[in-house]
This record gives C-alpha cells, structure tokens and sequence, in this order.
C-alpha cells in the first residue's frame, strides 16, 4: 500500500513516453524549481543548524536565566503547522513573497527538528570529556570546536536532513509565499488539468530528492554513530557561567522567542480582533462554519490516527516480534513512504480512483487511506518503540505459564505498551490535523476542514477570515501536544516525531 | 624534595552541606599519594578543586610552588598544567587513540605525532594501537591511554579519579600496575582518589584518608594499616578485631592475653585493635593462649575467614581470624588462639558501648585473668 503511491506516479510518468519526459523536464521551468528549492533548502537548513545548536547549548549548557521557559518554546513551534506561520508573516507584510520571506518562515518553522536532537545529544555527553580537553589546555570555544561539534555531529546531520526534507514537501507555506518549488508546482500543473504526465514527473523528480534525504539521514545515525564510551553513571553535565554575556543571550533569546512563536500566535489573535476589517473577508466568518470545520478537522483526524495506527501495529509487531527479511524489508518499505509527500500520495490515488474505482473518488474513507500512508512511519516509530518496552522475557514467562500467543498479546504485550500506543496515536491526530496538501486535494466536495479554510481565505488575502480557524487549529494542536508532554515526557514525544519527519 | 602541590586550610560547601573543611596537605615532587574516601566523602570534589573545575570557598592551593587558587587567584583549568584522568577515560570517540593522546600538545607536534609510540610504550600498549579508535580497546586499555594523554604536555601534576572503579577485578589489578609503572618510569608527581583500600594501599607511596569531608590522616600505606590514629580508621582501612582492655607497664592485658603494643603511652582502660591475620590458631593448650570454638568458617581460596567463641569469659562478641588457608579448623572444634606482632590501643572513649565487658575488666575478675603476669 505504500508503494502504491511511488508506482502509481512512475506509471504515469512513464505513460507519456521518454521523448515527451525528456521534453517536459529539459524547460527552464524545471531548472528554476531546482535552483529555488535547492537554494532554499541550504539556506534553510544553516540557518536552522546555527539556531538550533546555538539554542541547544544556551538551554543545555549555560546559567542563561529562564531557560526551562526557553527549552519549552524552542519547541512550540513543531506545533504550528508552517502554512500558519506563513499565514501570520504574510498578513504582517505582502513584501515577504521573495525568497527572503520564505526562508525565514520555513526556518522559524523548522528549527526545532535540530534543536531536539541537539539537546538530546547534550544531555547525553560525558561532561568529563569537556573537563579533560580544559586541563588538556583549551579554552571555552577550543572545547566546543574540537570536542562538542564532533561530538554532535551525527544529531546535527540528522536534524538537517530532516530540515531538508520538510522543506522540500512543505507546499502550504511556499503556496501562501507564492514561492515556487516543486510542490507548489506539481499542484499547479494538476489544477491546470495538464496530461497526468507532468505532475507525474515533476513528482518523480520529488521522490528522488526526498529519498535522496532519507538515505543521508540513515547514514548520519546509523553510521555516524559514536557509542558512548562510558557506560556507568555520570555526573550533570556542567554549566558554563555566562556571566557578562548572559545579558545578550537573554536578550537575544527574546528576540528570537518572539519571531518564532510570538508573531504567528500574535498575527492571529489581532486579526481575532479585526473581524470586520473592510479588506479581508470574503466569507463572512460565522461560529456555525467554526464549529463544522471543527468537527470535520477532528472527526478526519481521529479517523486517520486510528486507521494509521490499526495499520502500524501489525507491522510492528511483525518486526519485533518476528524479525527476519521478510518483515525487516516490509518495515524498510513502510519507512520510505517519508519520501513521498502528501501531495503526490494524493495525485496518486486520485489518478488510481478517478480511473478504475471512481466510487471512491472524493470519499472520505480515501482521504484517511491517504493519512495512513502519509504518517505510517510516524506511527511505526514510536509503536515500535512502544513494543520493544515489553520485553521479550515477560512475553517468554506469560508462555511459560501457559498462555498461547494471542493471549500473551492481549494480556502482557498490549497492556505493557499501551501508553506509548497512544502516544503515536495522539502524534499522528496532531500531525492529520494539521495537514494541508493531501486534506486540500482529496477532502470530499463540501468538506471543510479547518487547513482548507484557512488555505481557502488566506489565498484569497481574506486575513480577518482565516484568523478563527487558525487559532483554533493552534490551540488544539498545541494543547494535544502538550497533554503529549506532561504525559508522555518531552523526549519520547518529540525524538520519534523528529526521526520519523512529520509531512 | 620540593612541593609539587601544597594545599592548605581547604574548605568547599555545596549548599549548607560542608564537602570538604580546612583540608591542608603536600605532596613531593614525584610521589603518588592514594586519597582514601568513601563515597561522599569528598574525594572528588578534593580532586576537582585542584584541576579547577570547582571553586573553594577559602584556602590555597599551590602547583608547583604557583598559587593557582587562593582568596584572590584562581587559574581556570587549562592554565594550570595539570594531568587527568577521569573514571571511565573519557576518551574522545571521535579521535584515533594517537588523537587523543596528542590532544593536549600543539598543532605542529600533532601533525608529527610527538611521542605518541613513546607513551604507548610506557603506559605498556602495542605502538600499532595508534590508529585504532577507542571503541577498539577494553576499559583497561582505555584507562592506559587516558593516562598516556595526560602524561603528553608533561604535567606538573596527575590527577586520577578513581580511574580503575569501572574495571573488573583481573584487569584492574593489571592496569593499576601498568599505572603506577608508568607514572613512575615517567617521573610523574600524582594524586589518585579511589574507594577501594587496596587499591590505595598498594599504589600509594603514601595513602591520605578523607572522612566527612576531613583529612584524618596521612602516612605510609604500612602505617596506615599498622597504625592508624582512630578505630574509626581502623575499621575503614581493614578487617579489625576489637576488644576492652587494659594498659598497664607498656603491656595491654586482654582477653587473648598480654599483648605488646607500639607507643603505649596511656595507661588504663583501652579498646585494643587487632588485625585479624594477627591471630593464630593452636591445636593444644598454651600457658599464654586463650581457648576457643570454632563457630563458621569461610573459604576465600588464598586464606579463610573463622569466626570463634571464646571461652571462660563474658564477652558476648565472636571474633574473627584469617588463617592461611592451607590448614583449615573444622567446626565446633576447639582450638587455642595466640596474637602475634603488635597491636594498637585507643583510649576507651564511651565506655557505655562495651558495658558488660569493660566492668568486667574493671573488677579484674578471672575470666580473661589466667595470662595475666
């Protein structure tokens, strides 16, 4: 099911034969999409490195006053989808449709896919290896350069990749810039109603990139890795006094506070407020159109966690329970669907249903097969995980006593990794509920959700509009995520998310 | 001899706990000195607050006759020229085993690998370890080439935190002697910390013991053990028998007889330390020996643990002798045990821990009587 959508598109590519691809890629067009996503994602990608290990390691590693505040909104962000914080820059000033404003939201958005892993990776350093370079005669910054960074490097590598490859399938943001990129691109050649060829290929060449990302991030953790030498308990890492600098930092910290997680909550609680403003509303906004996006935004959530979850358990119990090629390869295909993005699983199984099952077409059960797709390996990480919290030897004593293996599945394995099964399942709501691409593409006729009427009153400049359905969204999502938090602990919530890569 | 670290009046709190109070101490250039502690006791923070890690509230120290911290100096870690070697190594994973041992030394002498064959000879390793990366080596060999690391600037000064704890007993007992050859062979002034007794007293030329954040005593690992200056001591740097008696002409009188003590200067009632290798175990009767059954005994392999009953006394406590494992007693056997060498007495200071014993001792009654001269 998963190969589905990679098959279905090379099919189509392919339908239009070589000389009318070799056509069709060898434009301008294509060689400007290139050049525009490719610069965007270098950029994108330093900066949110420089921010989020600088943020890291002034959270993880200093005295800078207020930092457990600072270490929760470094993080905020993950929980307001990137076409919102586009939405807010945006409305604060048309000027930011240039590569510049594009950057900038899709950095803001981005960062804490580095910043995570970076922490994390912090948290997890021997501080005596820093104690020893500093009697080996190094200063401050001569540890960091010789002994963090190196240190770091595969969480580093890790969170670019990921930064890489959220910004080659983000589509909301970039539409909303007017930034042009492949995604945006593919959506335009499909509205235009072109031969399914282009699409198609312009989606080809996305899979190619994005799969090109995964590999390197598989390579960046899994080869890149240097086990800890040490293995007993260690002392806290030691912090580092800011002293004069505290200052700067705090301030700077603020600043960047503000950009990234003040201004999309600010931008939307002042059009709040400006619900009448003369130049914006094109619908007028009532709480009865509210309440139904609401609804159908939860309601298509819920049912798209359940259904990506009912799928994923099998297939990690396969994988734990049952490890040989067979299930290893099933799982590897599950974790590629990374590399398709939203919109060309939606292409996909539209051009699969208007063609032979055209029932299906423009139905709700399509769109939730599309989420399972698109999140599967988001639910396989940390269902995964949740198994492997069941040790086998419980499961072995459970057999011991008499149990067949259903019940040994029922009675200890699922009880043991319940918590972390709704773990994934609240991560994947979150993550439905925000989604744009494949929600705008294949949401049945007369179905709004809360993204597509935001998507709907934004691209019309239809601020004020667009402001209810985005606070909503926000509070929901930022809500969900944090009772994910308090309940299930900042590392487990956020580590399988940012390894998994949300869409 | 000159100081290569003189530490004076010491005293670091975290918080309202004292770790450390007025700890003052020197060390001549090219000894190793063993601080004993258990855990808690600050040890380590001792050893951090000479690399500079920490700051202490009050007090000196000096390296190499340079004040490095005082009320109004304090060296951050890199100027101080010091050696480290942490408890598990910490060696950088990132770099080759030649890496890290040259990481302390300039840019050019990196490049040229200076002395990095040299080390590894001395801290007896193979030369072709230099390329290996340290996920490579056992813990020991880890502990060697952090030791080759610190020793490649030519500290004035070694620290090692409990560098052998993370180790099995057969390689620790290997790397410590590679360690302490090592740091000989090189001419190296060093302070291990460490929990471990033996550990302190068989590489420590002399063996420091903290307690509480206080330095209790200093002296020659032999001296320690023979001598030490409080039965709180005692008890922490060995197995010790403790018994009531009484000192009088130079001789301690005891249940197991009159025994000789070195600086007997007290007389009266005494607690009397004997080690449990003192006591001997006879197959006859004796005039000077006390009689005895065999309670357990307990095979360690190179000797045994024997808990025995006096008899014909009051003392309720069994004690414990260690025999050469050779010829064992069996048990409820009845034997005859005699102290050899020199036993050490601390005034009895509560004299409501050993009621029963100590009036006993007091009436001067005949239970423990028939070897009195």
């Amino acid at each position: 099911m998963v190969l589905l959508p990679f098959c279905v598109t090379a099919v189509s590519a392919a339908r239009g034969g070589i000389s009318v691809a070799v056509d069709l890629l060898w434009r301008p067009l294509v060689g400007e999409l290139l050049f525009n996503s490719l610069l965007l994602i270098v950029c994108t990608t330093l900066c949110c490195a420089v921010i989020g290990t600088t943020a890291a390691w002034l959270v993880e590693r200093t005295d800078l006053p207020g930092k457990k505040f600072f270490a929760v909104l470094a993080v905020i962000p993950l929980a307001i989808p990137a076409f919102i914080t586009s939405y807010a820059w945006l409305s604060l000033s048309p000027a930011l449709e240039t590569f510049w404003g594009a950057l900038l939201v899709v950095t803001m958005s981005y960062y804490p896919l580095v910043y995570l892993p970076v922490a994390a990776a912090l948290r997890e350093m021997d501080p005596a290896l820093e104690e020893t370079a500093r009697v080996l005669g190094n200063n401050v910054t001569a540890v960091f350069l010789r002994v963090v960074l190196p240190q770091l490097r595969p969480a580093l590598l890790g969170g670019m990749l990921l930064v890489a490859l959220n910004t080659l399938v983000e589509f909301g943001a970039f539409a909303l810039l007017r930034f042009r990129t492949f995604t945006t691109a593919i959506y335009a050649a499909y509205r235009a109603g072109f031969s399914g060829a282009e699409p198609a290929l312009l989606a080809m060449i996305l899979i190619v990139l994005c799969l090109a990302c995964l590999v390197g991030e598989h390579f960046a953790r899994g080869k890149a890795q240097y086990g800890r030498l040490a293995r007993g308990v260690r002392r806290e890492a030691a912090k580092y006094e800011l002293g004069g600098s505290a200052a700067l930092a705090f301030i700077g910290f603020i600043v960047f506070a503000v950009v990234a997680v003040g201004v999309p909550l600010g931008t939307i609680g002042y059009w709040l407020t400006q619900p009448s403003d003369p130049a914006t509303t094109v619908s007028p906004y009532s709480l009865s159109a509210l309440a139904q996006a609401t609804w159908a935004s939860v309601r298509l959530a819920s049912g798209g966690a359940a259904l990506t979850l009912f799928l994923a358990l099998p297939l990690a119990i396969l994988a734990t329970r049952y490890e040989n090629w067979l299930t290893t390869l099933l799982e590897r295909c599950a974790y590629l669907a990374q590399g398709a993005p939203g919109i060309v699983v939606a292409l996909a199984l539209i051009s699969l249903t208007v063609h032979s099952v055209s029932p299906l077409y423009q139905s709700t059960f399509l769109l939730l097969v599309a989420y399972a797709i698109v999140f599967l390996p988001l639910a396989l990480v940390s269902v995964r995980a949740a198994l492997l919290q069941a040790q086998k030897q419980l499961e072995e004593a459970g057999r011991s006593l008499g149990l067949g293996r259903l019940s040994v599945l029922l009675r200890i394995t699922l009880p043991l990794a319940a918590p972390g099964l709704g773990a994934a399942l609240a991560m994947v709501f979150i993550a439905t509920l925000t989604e744009l691409t494949a929600t705008l593409l294949l949401a049945p006729i007369g179905t709004q959700t809360l993204a597509t009427q935001i998507w709907a009153d934004t691209s019309t400049v239809a601020f004020a509009a667009a402001a209810p359905f985005a606070a909503v969204m926000a509070v929901l999502s930022m809500a969900a995520s944090w009772l994910l938090a308090r309940r299930f602990g900042t590392a487990s919530v956020f580590a399988p998310k940012t390894s998994a890569g949300a869409v | 001899m000159m100081a290569a670290l003189k530490i004076s009046h010491l005293t670091k709190s975290f918080g309202s706990s004292i770790v450390l109070r007025d700890v003052t101490l020197q060390i001549e250039s090219g000894d190793l000195v063993a601080i004993l502690g258990a855990s808690g006791s600050g040890k380590t923070t001792l050893l951090r607050l000479i690399a500079g890690f920490e700051r202490a509230e009050s007090g000196d120290i000096e390296i190499d006759r340079e004040v490095v911290a005082s009320d109004t100096v304090f060296k951050r870690p890199e100027q101080r020229g010091i050696g480290y070697v942490a408890q598990e190594g910490a060696l950088f994973p990132h770099l080759s085993v030649a890496d890290n041992i040259t990481f302390g030394l300039s840019k050019k002498l990196r490049k040229s690998r200076y002395r990095v064959s040299e080390l590894l000879t001395l801290v007896d390793l193979p030369v072709t370890y230099a390329d290996r990366g340290p996920q490579a080596l056992s813990g020991g060999e880890q502990q060697r080439v952090a030791l080759a690391r610190a020793l490649a600037p030519n500290p004035k000064l070694v620290l090692l935190d409990e560098p052998f704890s993370a180790l099995d007993a057969g390689l620790r007992a290997e790397t410590r002697e590679a360690v302490a050859l090592a740091i000989r062979a090189a001419g190296a002034t060093a302070i291990l910390v460490t929990h471990d007794q033996s550990e302190a007293l068989s590489m420590g030329s002399r063996v420091g013991v903290l307690q509480q954040g206080v330095l209790t005593q200093m002296s020659r690992p032999e001296d320690l053990y023979r001598q030490p200056q409080s039965a709180g001591i005692a008890n922490f740097i060995g197995d010790a028998v403790f018994l009531p008696g009484i000192a009088r002409y130079g001789k301690i009188d005891c249940v197991l007889g009159a025994l000789s003590a070195s600086d007997l200067g007290l007389d009266g009632p005494v607690e009397v330390m004997i080690r449990p290798e003192q006591i001997k175990l006879i197959d006859e009767p004796s005039v000077d020996a006390a009689e005895a059954i065999v309670g357990t005994v307990v095979f360690h392999g190179h000797d045994a643990i024997v808990t025995l009953r006096l008899q014909n006394t009051s003392l309720a406590t069994d004690i414990t002798a260690r025999v050469f494992s050779q010829i064992l007693p069996k048990p409820d056997a009845t034997v005859w045990l005699k102290v050899e060498g020199d036993v050490v007495a601390y005034p009895t200071l509560n004299a409501t821990t050993l009621p029963r014993a100590v009036s006993a001792l007091n009436a001067d009654t005949p239970y423990y009587g028939s070897n009195t001269p």
